[in-house]
C-alpha cells in the first residue's frame, strides 16, 4: 500500500526536467510532448511528400545531387572533371551529400536528395523542440516545434532554395545546444561528449553553420548558463548578506559570484576549444585547400546584398516570405525575451534581423566589412526566425490562454478569440503552402528539361571527348552533369571556378551569361571566339538569345534533340587528352575526407538517439521499478562489455583510475578552497537578507517609466480601420501614376507589352478606329523579325511628345534593344489620339513590300559529309572528311580604338566547302607570344568553293580582368576587354586551317543598288538594298566590308548587323556608316600566312572586279561588299 | 563505481579488437634453399623463325639427370618461361608457335641450378596476308597534273606483323574515264605509298592494293575541275518591262575546266550587275556547271551590264533592257 502511495507520488511530481523527449510531468511511462509528435508527423507527411514535386525547380538541390553523384562514382576521389575542366571536392562540407550518395545505392540520386532533405526536416524540428526548451516553457517548445514545421523560411529554404546542407546541419546544432547547456551548467563529460559530436555532425554538414552558429546559437546558451550558474549559490557557500555594498565587502561578494561562475566558465572554455578542434579537424582538407587555393575570385552578386527598398523583389524573397507571419509576433517575441532568462538569445535574435536587412541600411556592410561581398545575406534572415521559435512558442501559448488570450477575450470578446486564433493558424499555413509553390508563381528556373536526350548524345559516337557547355538551363545544369560522365567548361559551383575568365568575373554560371551584364556576355564571347582552347565543341541551347553570337562566332546548329533542346558544334576543336590533369592532394587526406564527415555522422546519429533511447528507457524503467519492482532484475551482467572484459580487468582499470584522480583535481580543490575563504564577508556585514550586487537596478528603479494601459478594443479598431485606410490611399495613387493618363505612359506600356510578348495588351492601347483586327496584327508582326524583333531584350524607352494638342499629339520614340551581339537603338515616330479619355496609339501602315505572286523554283546544292550523323565521328578529323586547301591572300596588323586587329582576306581554293578557324598571334621583339585569340563575328566562317572572306581577329585579354577600368558596368555586348600587353608588338602571324562542312552554306541575299552616300551627320556610308531571292527568311544578316588601300591590300575589315530580317523574295534598304581611314593606324604591313595552300597565281587581286570605289576622302582606294547571313529558321 | 567498471570494461574490448584485427597481417617464416648445381652449359636453336612456328630447343650440359632446366625466352611483349628435366646430359624443349607469333629479337635463356647459357633468335613476320584501305590524303584534288595527294597502305600478316622492308606491293588506279593504271612499291617499315596526280577527268578515282594473294578494298578520291575557262551569259527574257515587280534570269553558260570538266556543283559565282540605279553583287552556286540568278525589274527604265566572276575568271558583259512600262518588251521563252 505504501509502495502503490510512494509511485504515484512519484509519478504526479515527475522527474526532473529532461532537454530530451521527456516532458516535465510523466502521466504514462514515455510519454512524449504531444505538440512535438504531432510536429514531426506533419513534417514528414507535409515537406517529404512535397520535395519530390518541387527539389528540381530549387536553387541548389541539383548542386548537390551531382555531389552525392560523384561520390557514388567514387567516394574516396577527390577530383571531379565534370566541371570547370575539373575542381576539388574538398571545397565544399560532404556530410549531406555523401549521406544522398549512401541512399542512392539503394533507392536512386532523386529519392535519396527527398529523404536527406526530410530526415534533415525531422531533425530541425526535434531541435527547435529541444532548443525552445533551453529558452521557455515545456508548452511554448512544443508550439516552437509545430512552428517550425510550416515557417516559411524552412519552407523556402527547403523548396524554393533547395538549401539542403543548411538545414542538415542546422538539425544537428540546434539538437546540440541543450547539451552544451547541460555542460556548461552541470559539468557531467556525457553532456561534453554529445556537444562535440553534435558539433562535429554540423561541421561535417556545413562548417559555416558551425561557424556562424557559435556566434549566434552557441553564445547566448553558454551565456545563459553562465548567467543562471551566477545566480545560483554554491553548496557551501557562505549563507551571510551584506546589509550595503561597501569597499569592505565588496571583493568577498565578488569572489563569491566568481567562484559560482568559475566551473561553467572553465567548461565553457573546454568545450570552446574543443569546439575550434572539430571544425578543423572533421573538415581538414577543406581548410588545406582554402589555404592552399584561396579563393581569389569576384565575388557574385547576390539580390541579398541589396536594397529591399530598391530592389522589392530581393526584398520579397529573402525578407517578407522568410519572415512572413513571424511579423505579427516579432514585438511580442523581442518584449518577450528581452524581459525574461532569454534576453542573451534575443540579443542574437536582433543582431541577425539586422544583418538580414542587406543592403537596405548602410550598417550591415560597415560592421561585417569585407565579409559582406561575399556572405549571403538570407542566411541571417533565416537564422533569425529560427532563434526566435522559442519565443514565437511563448507567443502561441500566451494566445492560447495566457495574458494574450485574456486582453483578446476581456476587449473583443470570446468569439474574436477564437476568430484571431483560427485566422492566424490557417494563415501560417497558408503562408507556409504558397511559399512552397513560390516557384510556380514566380519562375525562377526554365521549365524542366528532359536531359536523356542529352545523355544519349554525349554518349554516342564518343562525343564525351569533347567538353559541352549549356546556354538557358538555370540550375538544371547540375542534374544534367550528375548524369554523364562528359567535362564542361560550366559548372554550377561558383567557389570551385579555376578559369581566369571565370574567376575574374562575377558570373556565377556561363549558361545564363546574359543575367551578368557585360562581364558575363564577354566570357561568354571568350569561350565561343576560342572553343578550341577549351575543347569545346558542343553547346546545348535552351535560350535563342544567344543564337545570333553562336552562329556568328562560327557555331552552326547539328541538330534539335528531342526534348527542344537545340545542339550547336563547333568544328575542327581538338578531343581531350586521354589524362586529364588534375590536382592530387595527400592520401590522408583523401581518407580523411571519405571517412571523418560521415563517421562524425554517424557517431553523432548513434549518440543523441542512444541518448534519447536511455532516457526513454529509464523512465520507463523508473516507472516499473516504482509500480512493478519484483519485474526489475539485475541488467548489467548482459552489457556488451561484460561480455568481452572480464571482471578484474574492469576493477584494475577503475583502480588506475583512482590512483591519477587526486592528481586532476587536486589543484582545483586548492583553487576551490582560496575562493571559498575569500567569499567570507567580514564579521557584521550580514544583513539577513540578499542586496542586489547590480547597483544599477537600483537606479533603474527609480526613473518614472510609463506604464500606459493596454490598448482599448476602440482603439485597436481604430488604428485597424487607420491603416487599411492609408494603404488603400497609397494603392489608389500608386495605380493612378501608372495608368495611361499621357502619351508617354501608353507607348512605354507598349514597348513593355511587345518585348513580353503580350500582344492583346499591346493591341487593346492600339486606335480602335484605326487598327487592323486582331488576326492581322499578330500577322503583321509576324513579318517582322530580325536580330532586334526576334533576339532582341528591350532595354531602355525615351519618349519624346512632339507636338501634342487636345485629342492628338506626335511622339518620338528611341527604344534601345539589347542582342546578344550589340545594342540597337531604333528610332520611331508615332501618331496618337485621345479616345474615350485614353491615349491610342495610331497602328503602322501594313507593309508595301510584298514578294511576287509567283511560284518560285530554286535549285539548291547539298552536301553530306559522313561525319554527320554515321556514328563515324570519332576523331578531331573524321577519316572520311578532308581539309579543304585554303589559302591567305593578305594580312594586316592595325590598331582602331585603341584596340589590336589583324585584318585580311583568304580564299577557299577547294572544290568542297569549307568550316574555317583563323588564328592571330603577337609576338614581340623577342619572339616571345604576347597574346593570340581567334576571329570571331567579322568573318564568313562557312565558305563555298572560289569563295574569298575577309577576316579581323580582335585580340582580347582575359574577360572581366580590366573591367572596372576601362568599361561601365551596364551591359554592353560590344564592349571588350584589352589584353595585357607586356612588351611592344614586335611582329604577327596567321594561321587559318578548315574542314570540309555542310552546313549554313546558303547564299540567298543579293546586293542591290550600291552606293556610297553621306549620312545627315556628313559621314560617308554605304547604302544599298538587300534582296532575297531564296526560299527561305534571312534572319540576321551581316555585311562585310573589305577597305583596300591604294596598293589593293586589305586596309580595314567592319562587320554591320542588319536589324530586320529579309523575308524571302522581298528587299530592304539598309544604310551603314563606313569607317574613315585615319581612325585606323596600320602597325605592320604583313604578317607571315600559314594554311594549307599557297599558290603563287592566287594574290587580293582576284577579288578586284567585286569592289566599289570608294570617295578620296575616306582614305581609301575601293570597298568589297560580302554578306553572311544567319537563318533563324532552319 | 559500478558505472566506471563498464566504461573501463568497454575501452578494454575496443583495444582487444584492434589487436585482434593486428594480428590477422602476420605470416610464417619461409623455408631455406637448397645448394645449386654449377658448371658449363650450352644452348642451340635455329637464328631464323617465322612468326607464328614451334622453335625447337635443345640444352646440353653435365648437370645430373633430373635437374630441373630452365628456358626464358624474352621478347618485346614480354618473357616466357618453360621448364624440363636433364635427361642424360641434354633437354629438348620446344617454343610453342602461339609464343612465336610477335616478330622481332628474342633472347634465349637457359638455365639448371646456378649455370647460365644464351642465344638470340629472330622472328621475321610471315607472307602479307592484310592490307589496310589505302589512307588518301586530301581526299579531292583537282584536275591536272598540277595538284597531288598521297595515297599511303598499310601491310601486315596474319598475326599483324610488319612485313620487312622492300616486300612488293602494287596500288591499282580506277580513273573516271575508265583507264587503269598501277604503281608497283616498297614497303617500309610496313608501310607504302605514292603520290597520286588527277589526270583530265574529274571524277572519283578508286585507290586498291595488292600484295601476294592480299587484297585491300577499295579508297576513293575526288577529283574535280578547279579553274574555269571563260564562260558567256543569257537573260530569259532578253528583257522585262521596268514595272519593279517581274523577275528575269540570268544564266551562264556551262562552265568548264580547259579539260571540259563542268565545275563541281556548289562552286561560287557572283554576279555584277551595273544598272542606273546603283551596283548589284548577286551570289549564286553551279548545278551542272551552270549558275542563274533571278534579277528584278527595277522600277525606272534603262539598259543593266551583267557579268559574271568565279575568283578572277569573268564571263563576257550582257546587255539588258528594261523597257518602260508603256512600250513592253516582247516575251522570249
Amino acid at each position: 500500500m505504501d509502495t502503490t502511495r510512494t509511485a504515484t507520488a512519484r509519478l504526479r511530481r515527475g522527474p526532473p526536467r529532461l532537454i530530451a523527449l521527456l516532458p516535465p510531468a510523466l502521466t504514462t511511462p514515455i510519454q512524449v510532448n504531444p505538440q512535438l509528435l504531432l510536429a514531426l508527423a506533419l513534417a514528414l507527411a507535409y515537406h517529404c511528400s512535397l520535395s519530390f514535386f518541387t527539389f528540381g525547380r530549387t536553387y541548389d538541390a541539383f548542386v548537390h545531387i551531382f555531389f552525392a553523384d560523384h561520390y557514388a562514382r567514387a567516394w574516396f576521389d577527390h577530383w571531379d572533371y565534370r566541371w570547370y575542366t575539373g575542381f576539388t571536392m574538398t571545397s565544399y562540407p560532404p556530410g549531406s551529400q555523401q549521406t544522398i550518395a549512401l541512399l542512392a545505392k539503394f533507392v536512386g540520386l532523386r529519392t535519396g536528395f527527398v529523404f536527406t532533405q526530410t530526415f534533415a526536416v525531422l531533425m530541425v524540428t526535434v531541435g527547435a523542440y529541444r532548443f525552445a526548451c533551453v529558452w521557455a516553457s515545456e508548452e511554448a517548445a512544443g508550439y516552437a516545434a509545430l512552428l517550425a514545421v510550416f515557417s516559411s523560411s524552412i519552407t523556402e529554404t527547403i523548396h524554393v532554395f533547395g538549401q539542403l546542407p543548411t538545414m542538415f546541419s542546422l538539425g544537428f546544432l540546434l539538437n546540440t545546444l541543450p547539451f552544451v547547456y547541460r555542460w556548461v551548467r552541470e559539468g557531467k563529460l556525457r553532456y561534453l561528449y554529445l556537444a562535440w559530436v553534435g558539433n562535429a555532425a554540423t561541421t561535417a554538414g556545413h562548417h559555416v553553420t558551425t561557424l556562424f552558429g557559435a556566434i549566434f546559437f552557441v553564445a547566448p546558451v553558454i551565456v545563459l548558463a553562465l548567467v543562471e550558474s551566477l545566480r545560483e549559490p554554491h553548496p557551501g557557500e557562505p549563507s551571510a548578506h551584506p546589509a550595503t555594498l561597501t569597499w569592505a565587502n565588496l571583493r568577498p561578494v565578488l569572489v563569491r559570484r566568481v567562484r559560482r561562475v568559475l566551473p561553467s566558465t572553465i567548461r565553457a572554455g573546454v568545450y570552446g576549444v574543443g569546439l575550434v578542434a572539430l571544425l578543423l579537424l572533421v573538415v581538414l582538407p577543406y581548410w588545406l585547400w582554402s589555404k592552399a587555393d584561396p579563393i581569389t575570385q569576384v565575388s557574385i552578386p547576390h539580390a541579398s546584398r541589396d536594397s529591399f527598398i530598391k530592389n522589392i523583389n530581393a526584398g520579397l524573397v529573402f525578407w517578407l516570405v522568410p519572415y512572413g507571419l513571424t511579423l505579427v509576433g516579432l514585438p511580442y517575441a523581442f518584449y518577450k525575451g528581452m524581459t525574461t532568462k532569454a534576453w542573451p538569445m534575443t540579443l542574437s535574435l536582433a543582431m541577425l534581423v539586422f544583418l538580414g536587412t542587406g543592403g537596405t541600411t548602410p550598417f550591415p556592410k560597415l560592421l561585417l566589412g569585407g565579409a559582406f561581398d561575399v556572405l549571403t545575406l538570407d542566411r541571417f534572415t533565416f537564422w533569425a526566425t529560427i532563434t526566435v521559435l522559442p519565443l514565437l512558442g511563448e507567443f502561441v501559448r500566451s494566445l492560447r490562454h495566457g495574458n494574450l488570450a485574456r486582453y483578446v477575450r476581456e476587449q473583443f470578446g470570446y468569439s474574436m478569440l477564437r476568430i484571431v486564433q483560427t485566422s492566424l493558424l490557417i494563415s501560417y499555413v497558408v503562408m507556409s503552402v504558397w511559399t512552397s509553390s513560390l516557384t510556380q508563381f514566380r519562375k525562377f528556373q526554365p521549365a524542366a528539361i528532359d536531359v536523356d536526350p542529352i545523355v544519349t548524345f554525349l554518349a554516342k559516337d564518343e562525343h564525351w571527348r569533347w567538353r559541352y557547355m549549356t546556354l538557358g538551363f538555370g540550375d538544371q545544369v547540375a542534374w544534367l552533369g550528375s548524369q554523364t560522365t562528359a567535362t564542361s567548361v560550366d559548372g554550377n559551383y561558383h567557389s570551385a571556378r579555376r578559369l581566369p575568365e571565370l574567376t575574374s568575373t562575377p558570373v556565377e554560371r556561363l549558361e545564363g551569361a546574359k543575367y551578368s551584364g557585360i562581364p558575363g556576355i564577354g566570357s561568354l564571347q571568350q569561350f565561343m571566339a576560342v572553343p578550341d582552347k577549351y575543347n569545346l565543341k558542343f553547346i546545348f541551347s535552351n535560350d535563342q538569345f544567344y543564337d545570333p553570337l553562336l552562329y556568328f562566332s562560327g557555331w552552326h546548329r547539328l541538330q534539335r534533340l528531342e526534348n527542344g533542346i537545340m545542339v550547336w558544334e563547333r568544328a575542327d576543336i581538338p578531343a581531350l587528352p586521354e589524362v586529364l590533369p588534375r590536382k592530387e592532394i595527400p592520401s590522408f587526406q583523401r581518407v580523411m575526407w571519405g571517412l571523418v564527415p560521415m563517421g562524425a555522422l554517424i557517431i553523432a546519429m548513434l549518440s543523441m538517439g542512444a541518448y534519447t533511447a536511455r532516457h526513454l528507457l529509464r523512465a520507463r524503467r523508473r516507472w516499473k521499478a516504482e509500480t512493478e519492482p519484483e519485474l526489475l532484475g539485475d541488467r548489467t551482467q548482459s552489457s556488451l562489455g561484460h561480455w568481452l572484459v572480464p571482471d578484474w580487468a574492469a576493477r584494475r582499470g577503475w583502480a588506475l583510475f583512482h590512483i591519477l584522480h587526486p592528481y586532476i583535481t587536486g589543484p582545483w580543490r586548492w583553487v576551490d578552497g582560496l575562493l571559498l575563504r575569500w567569499s567570507a564577508l567580514p564579521p557584521g556585514s550580514d544583513g539577513g537578507r540578499p542586496v542586489p550586487w547590480q547597483f544599477w537596478q537600483i537606479w533603474l528603479e527609480r526613473i518614472p517609466w510609463p506604464r500606459p494601459a493596454a490598448p482599448t478594443a476602440r482603439q485597436v479598431r481604430s488604428m485597424i480601420i487607420l491603416g487599411i485606410a492609408l494603404l488603400g490611399t497609397a494603392y489608389g495613387i500608386s495605380r493612378y501614376l501608372k495608368a495611361a493618363r499621357t502619351p508617354t505612359a501608353v507607348l512605354q506600356a507598349y514597348y513593355d507589352d511587345l518585348d513580353f510578348r503580350r500582344f492583346d495588351a499591346a493591341y487593346a492601347r492600339l486606335d480602335p478606329l484605326a487598327r487592323p483586327t486582331y488576326d492581322q496584327y499578330l500577322i503583321n508582326l509576324s513579318l517582322q523579325g530580325g536580330l532586334v524583333a526576334s533576339y532582341g531584350k528591350l532595354a531602355n524607352v525615351a519618349v519624346d511628345v512632339r507636338q501634342t494638342s487636345q485629342i492628338a499629339a506626335t511622339a518620338e520614340v528611341t527604344a534601345t534593344w539589347i542582342t546578344a551581339l550589340k545594342t540597337y537603338p531604333t528610332y520611331r515616330t508615332h501618331e496618337m489620339h485621345l479616345r474615350d479619355g485614353a491615349w491610342t496609339i495610331t497602328p503602322d501602315p501594313p507593309e508595301t513590300d510584298r514578294p511576287a505572286e509567283m511560284f518560285v523554283r530554286r535549285p539548291e546544292v547539298a552536301w553530306n559529309t559522313p561525319a554527320a550523323g554515321s556514328g563515324a565521328d570519332l576523331g578531331p578529323v573524321p577519316p572520311a572528311s578532308d581539309r579543304p586547301e585554303i589559302q591567305v591572300l593578305s594580312s594586316r596588323l592595325v590598331r582602331h580604338d585603341m584596340r589590336y586587329s589583324v585584318v585580311g582576306e583568304l580564299v577557299n581554293l577547294d572544290a568542297d566547302p569549307g568550316d574555317l578557324t583563323v588564328t592571330a598571334i603577337l609576338f614581340d621583339p623577342k619572339s616571345a607570344e604576347l597574346s593570340r585569340y581567334n576571329a570571331q563575328s567579322v568573318i564568313s566562317h562557312k565558305l563555298l568553293p572560289r569563295e574569298i572572306t575577309p577576316f579581323r581577329v580582335d585580340f582580347e585579354g582575359v574577360a572581366g580582368t580590366m573591367i572596372t577600368k576601362t568599361l561601365s558596368p551596364s551591359f554592353d555586348p560590344t564592349a571588350f576587354t584589352p589584353p595585357d600587353l607586356s612588351s611592344p608588338v614586335a611582329s604577327f602571324v596567321v594561321y587559318a586551317k578548315a574542314v570540309v562542312t555542310q552546313r549554313d552554306l546558303r547564299r540567298d541575299l543579293s546586293l542591290y543598288n550600291l552606293r556610297i552616300t553621306r549620312d545627315d551627320a556628313g559621314y560617308a556610308a554605304l547604302s544599298g538594298t538587300l534582296y532575297n531571292h531564296g526560299t527561305v527568311e534571312a534572319t540576321i544578316p551581316e555585311l562585310l566590308l573589305t577597305y583596300y588601300d591604294q596598293g589593293g591590300q586589305v586596309a580595314w575589315v567592319d562587320a554591320r548587323f542588319v536589324e530586320r530580317s529579309v523575308r524571302q523574295q522581298t528587299s530592304l534598304d539598309f544604310s551603314v556608316r563606313l569607317t574613315p581611314r585615319d581612325q585606323v593606324e596600320t602597325l605592320r604591313d604583313s604578317g607571315a600566312g600559314y594554311s594549307n595552300q599557297r599558290s603563287a597565281g592566287v594574290t587580293s587581286a582576284i577579288s578586284r572586279d567585286e569592289r566599289l570605289a570608294l570617295p578620296p576622302d575616306l582614305g581609301y582606294d575601293s570597298l568589297r561588299v560580302s554578306l553572311n547571313t544567319f537563318n533563324g529558321g532552319t | 563505481m559500478r558505472q566506471g567498471t563498464g566504461t573501463w570494461r568497454q575501452a578494454t574490448a575496443l583495444l582487444l579488437t584492434l589487436l585482434a584485427l593486428l594480428l590477422t597481417g602476420c605470416a610464417r617464416r619461409g623455408q631455406a634453399a637448397t645448394p645449386a648445381w654449377d658448371g658449363v652449359l650450352r644452348i642451340s636453336a635455329p637464328p631464323l623463325a617465322h612468326a607464328g612456328e614451334t622453335v625447337s630447343v635443345l640444352v646440353e650440359g653435365a648437370a645430373p639427370d633430373g635437374a630441373e632446366v630452365t628456358l626464358t625466352v624474352m621478347l618485346g611483349y614480354g618473357p616466357h618461361v618453360y621448364r624440363a628435366q636433364m635427361i642424360r646430359g641434354a633437354a629438348a624443349l620446344a617454343i610453342p608457335a602461339a609464343d612465336t607469333r610477335e616478330a622481332g629479337a628474342a633472347t634465349l635463356v637457359a638455365g639448371v641450378g646456378a649455370a647460365r647459357a644464351s642465344t638470340s633468335l629472330n622472328i621475321v613476320a610471315g607472307p602479307t596476308t592484310t592490307l589496310s584501305e589505302p589512307l588518301v590524303g586530301p581526299r579531292s584534288i583537282c584536275v591536272g597534273e598540277l595538284d597531288h595527294s598521297l595515297a599511303t597502305v598499310i601491310a601486315s600478316d596474319q598475326y599483324d606483323n610488319a612485313p620487312a622492308d622492300g616486300t612488293g606491293l602494287t596500288l591499282h588506279l580506277s580513273y573516271p574515264d575508265g583507264s587503269l593504271a598501277a604503281l608497283e612499291l616498297r614497303t617500309r617499315g610496313g608501310m607504302a605509298w605514292a603520290p597520286l596526280v588527277g589526270h583530265r577527268r574529274a571524277g572519283t578515282v578508286a585507290v586498291g592494293a595488292t600484295s601476294g594473294g592480299a587484297h585491300s578494298s577499295d579508297a576513293d578520291m575526288s577529283v574535280a575541275a578547279c579553274v574555269p575557262t571563260p564562260f558567256s551569259l543569257r537573260a530569259v527574257p532578253p528583257g522585262l518591262p521596268a514595272d519593279g515587280r517581274q523577275i528575269l534570269t540570268l544564266r551562264t553558260s556551262p562552265i568548264t575546266d580547259s579539260y571540259a570538266n563542268p565545275l563541281p556543283d556548289g562552286t561560287l559565282i557572283t554576279f555584277l550587275v551595273a544598272a542606273p540605279s546603283g551596283e548589284l553583287r548577286i551570289p549564286a552556286q553551279t548545278i551542272g556547271g551552270v549558275a542563274e540568278v533571278t534579277l528584278r525589274a527595277p522600277q525606272e527604265p534603262g539598259t543593266a551590264s551583267v557579268r559574271a566572276i568565279i575568283l578572277g575568271v569573268e564571263s563576257a558583259p550582257l546587255e539588258i533592257v528594261f523597257s518602260s512600262m508603256g512600250g513592253l518588251a516582247p516575251l522570249h521563252r
